[in-house]
């Protein structure tokens, strides 16, 4: 149906973005484009719309859909056959929503004659389909609601070809489930075909036929999804699938932590609140009640929870960022001020944070090293060559090419910034550093690095972290200890390997059911495929098995940690 | 495994860097040829009094006589051309001054207004003074002061600030409550600094757009102050009030008319794009 040869797409100075693909996709067929950010996923997908970005030029090949090359096609055509044959979902699908348009025209303004009514378009992305929920504008919707709005005016045209570019990076667990049961009912029921680009690959592994490889524009590797994820030949694909987070086969982290000492710092019954709205509607949210740890030396303790559980409320209220309206934040023992400016300079250094945004953390006009040096010059008041050493010597702690030092922040990779950031986190010689999210922007290769980078961090200076994370087979691989928000609460914490084979609390469960594993999603499919085995149990039988299997194995060597005082 | 994923990271990176470093792209044929002309025009504007064949009372000949000189002469004899030559200097100087003056004052209170969270009393104030027209405003300081030159310009300065200071706390806000002045916070920097490192040098260039438009905007109010006949003092003229001045005998010699009406859309119009290509580029 649709067929991509020798495609060359140059960008700037003729660097290649794409070099002599070729792929194929038949009707009812998903196929997935998998790889590391710059690999050239989302330019493929862009020229199944017949569209090539502003700087880069179609230099080769071309794009045959249903025997027509869109490169060839005059504009009209392109733009009936966008309007009514294909539909593209990109990568922030709420952003994609007109603010002034209400759902019934958002959806409506994609449908053709042939298109399901608006309720039942609604309806299949579960949503309501009711006249009240239809008449609401996009800000009245949660995000999660809007992500679904967005797909549900995706389809709406009745679409044979379906492009989704990283549908499931940025959307929460239940529209990511929606989205893939969705992805299945249209190719199951009316033979859509679908490029599905991502770098999740349990996502990958659960939809996809077959996979193509991406690296630097070109193809890797091509094949059936169960052989490729399984057992790849290349060695970018095995990086790729090895470095992919599973919590059925990732082992938890051994701790090596001092349970004995002191611990770095306490967190007594935090509670924090915003307040929304103005006058009579004027109400408070709740976004951390009574929660209350201990981060030992040396430990790394994940805090993990769906959006909107409290985790970063948490974490600024640690900073001194935001004032908590009851509780205490204790370090080394002694309590300290709630507030960023009644805390003096050895306070503010021995917290400090990697955030989830690190270029936007960096002044764009200013180099990078310019940005370490200036925590260096506030915190450890050196001047001079002295600074310019010290700077020299977080650079390598965080692996980080002195040469980049010099270029802007938007001149870095996405990896690249995120060790810089945590160069000047380390710049403070702190105690505690908070990683809010940070791994959550990356592809798993390089998250896979920064996550390295960290362990060596820790065994070298034997800093305490706290890692906020909403995925949770990472968080059980490196972590030592698990803490799970709901609503604000702590509502369990536990050693990551207990934590994985008995969660107790009720959240705990569902998200360890929701945690990816490609390794699981495999074997699922492996046994729905071979027909013998008995479906649904075999997979149940598969997931206990790789699920408890490793766990079990090292529990009986796991020290008693410092417990938290909801545990 | 790592070896290879940092290729690609280095490769990458390095493309970033080239994409970046060519961005200053050479300026477009249009643009220079605006700056060209616009550069003409400043020039014969302030350096016109050297080039003028005559005074600006000399009476050359009848009045509205079509056939003297190039552009003839006015309503009272003297020379079109020269006066033109002659008229300006207020035309370009007040609006650079009053710019210059209102800009700073603007980005000042709107830079204090967003960093200071005092939106309430600042922009409130701004507020009150921004709904009321350039021109009254024009118009009631003359009748208090006379029509004099600097008038004038407070005139400006005065009707430009409030849009001055609203662009300036709205370009401030987004820098002020970005991650890198949160980490500048966290380490302890003292505002003032954070201003000065982070805010200031990130405000230049779109309030620079800011003030290319704005810049028009003055040329406009100077022009139509001309018209209305708040130019300067006679014999001394400009090209708002030759407009004037001679409209009575447009149907005898039309260049009296035409020549400034020209000199002002020359001014204007690649001002204006010049301004609109520069804002352009800032917001991206």
């Amino acid at each position: 149906m649709i067929s991509v040869r020798e495609l060359d797409i140059r960008g700037h100075l003729d660097a290649r973005i794409l070099g002599g693909l070729c792929v194929d996709l038949e009707r009812g067929k998903t196929l997935a484009a998998v790889g590391g950010s710059g690999a050239g996923k989302t330019t493929l997908g862009l020229s199944l719309l017949g569209f090539v970005r502003r700087g880069m030029r179609l230099a080769g090949g071309e794009v045959e859909f249903e025997g027509r090359n869109l490169f060839a096609l005059p504009e009209r055509e392109l733009r009936r056959l966008r309007r009514e044959a294909i539909a593209y979902l990109p990568q922030n699908p709420a952003s994609s929503l007109t603010p002034t348009l209400r759902v019934e025209d958002l959806v409506g303004e994609r449908r053709t004659d042939r298109s399901p009514s608006a309720e039942e378009l609604l309806e299949l992305v579960q949503l309501p389909g009711g006249r009240s929920f239809q008449r609401r504008f996009p800000h009245q919707l949660s995000i999660g609601q809007q992500q679904r709005v967005a797909i549900a005016r995706a389809i709406a045209n009745d679409p044979r070809l379906l492009i989704l570019d990283e549908p499931t990076s940025s959307v929460d667990p239940t529209t990511q489930q929606v989205l893939l049961a969705l992805v299945e009912r249209l190719r199951d029921e009316r033979g859509v075909a679908t490029l599905l680009i991502s770098h999740d690959l349990p996502s990958v592994g659960r939809v996809a036929d077959e996979v193509v490889v991406l690296s630097s524009g070109r193809v890797v590797e091509r094949g059936g999804a169960l052989r490729v994820l399984d057992s790849p030949a290349d060695p970018y694909a095995r990086a790729l699938v090895s470095a992919s987070p599973d919590i059925g086969v990732s082992q938890p982290r051994t701790a090596a932590v001092a349970a004995e000492s002191a611990p770095v710092l306490g967190v007594d019954g935090l509670c924090a609140g915003y307040s929304i709205g103005r006058g009579r509607g004027k109400r408070t949210i709740h976004a951390a009640r009574d929660v209350s740890f201990d981060l030992a030396a040396g430990e790394t303790l994940a805090l993990i929870g769906r959006s909107g559980s409290g985790k970063t409320t948490i974490a600024r209220t640690l900073l001194g960022l935001h004032a908590p309206t009851d509780g205490e934040v204790r370090l080394g023992g002694a309590a300290i001020p709630p507030r960023l400016r009644q805390r003096d300079r050895s306070q503010r250094a021995a917290i400090q944070l990697v955030p989830q945004d690190p270029e936007q953390s960096f002044n764009p006009r200013r180099s990078i090293g310019d940005g370490i040096l200036r925590t260096i010059r506030q915190i450890s008041g050196l001047r001079g060559g002295a600074a310019t050493l010290r700077l020299a010597q977080v650079l390598e702690l965080a692996q980080l090419d002195p040469a980049l030092a010099r270029r802007r922040p938007r001149e870095l990779s996405g990896g690249e910034q995120q060790r810089a950031a945590i160069a000047r986190a380390l710049a403070a010689e702190p105690r505690v550093m908070i990683c809010d999210e940070i791994t959550s922007a990356l592809d798993t290769i390089v998250q896979r690095q920064i996550i390295d980078l960290l362990k060596l961090i820790q065994d070298e200076t034997g800093i305490s972290l706290l890692f906020i994370t909403h995925d949770l087979a990472l968080a059980h691989e490196f972590a030592h200890r698990i803490g799970v928000l709901s609503e604000g609460r702590l509502v369990e914490i536990a050693p990551s390997g207990q934590f994985a084979r008995r969660p107790q609390a009720a959240e705990s469960r569902v998200l360890l059911e929701a945690a990816p594993s490609l390794s699981r999603t495999l074997a699922t499919r492996q046994d729905a495929t071979r027909p013998s085995a008995g479906g649904d149990d075999a997979a149940r039988a598969v997931h206990n098995a790789t699920s408890g299997a490793p766990g079990d194995a090292s529990a009986p060597a796991e020290p008693n940690l410092v417990p938290g005082r909801n545990a | 495994m790592t070896m290879l994923a940092g290729q690609g990271l280095r490769e990458q990176a390095a493309g970033q860097a080239a994409r970046l470093r060519a961005r200053p792209a050479r300026p477009s044929v249009a643009t220079l040829a605006l700056s060209v002309l616009l550069g003409v025009v400043v020039l014969v504007a302030l350096a016109g009094p050297l080039m003028a064949p005559h005074s600006e009372s000399e009476v050359v000949a009848l009045p509205y006589e079509g056939s003297a000189g190039w552009f003839g002469t006015d309503y009272l004899g003297r020379d079109v051309l020269s006066r033109i030559l002659h008229g300006g200097r207020p035309i370009i100087l007040i609006p650079v001054i009053a710019t210059a003056l209102s800009t700073l004052v603007g980005a000042v209170l709107g830079v204090a207004a967003a960093a200071l969270r005092r939106d309430d009393v600042i922009m409130r104030a701004i507020d009150i003074f921004a709904v009321i027209p350039a021109i009254l405003v024009a118009l009631v300081l003359f009748h208090r002061f006379g029509a004099q030159a600097w008038v004038l310009t407070l005139a400006v300065v005065i009707s430009s600030i409030p849009f001055t200071t609203r662009f300036a706390r709205s370009a401030a806000y987004p820098i002020l409550s970005s991650g890198y002045i949160e980490q500048a916070r966290m380490i302890g920097e003292p505002l003032p600094a954070i201003l000065v490192r982070d805010v200031l040098p990130n405000l230049v260039r779109p309030v620079l757009a800011d003030a290319g438009l704005r810049f028009i905007g003055a040329i406009y109010l100077v022009a139509a102050a001309g018209f209305l006949g708040f130019g300067p003092p006679p014999p001394s003229t400009d090209w708002g009030s030759m407009i004037s001045e001679n409209i009575g005998g447009a149907g005898l010699n039309p260049w009296g008319v035409i020549a400034p009406s020209l000199m002002v859309l020359l001014l204007t119009i690649p001002t204006n794009l010049l301004a609109d290509r520069f804002a352009r580029r800032v917001a991206g």
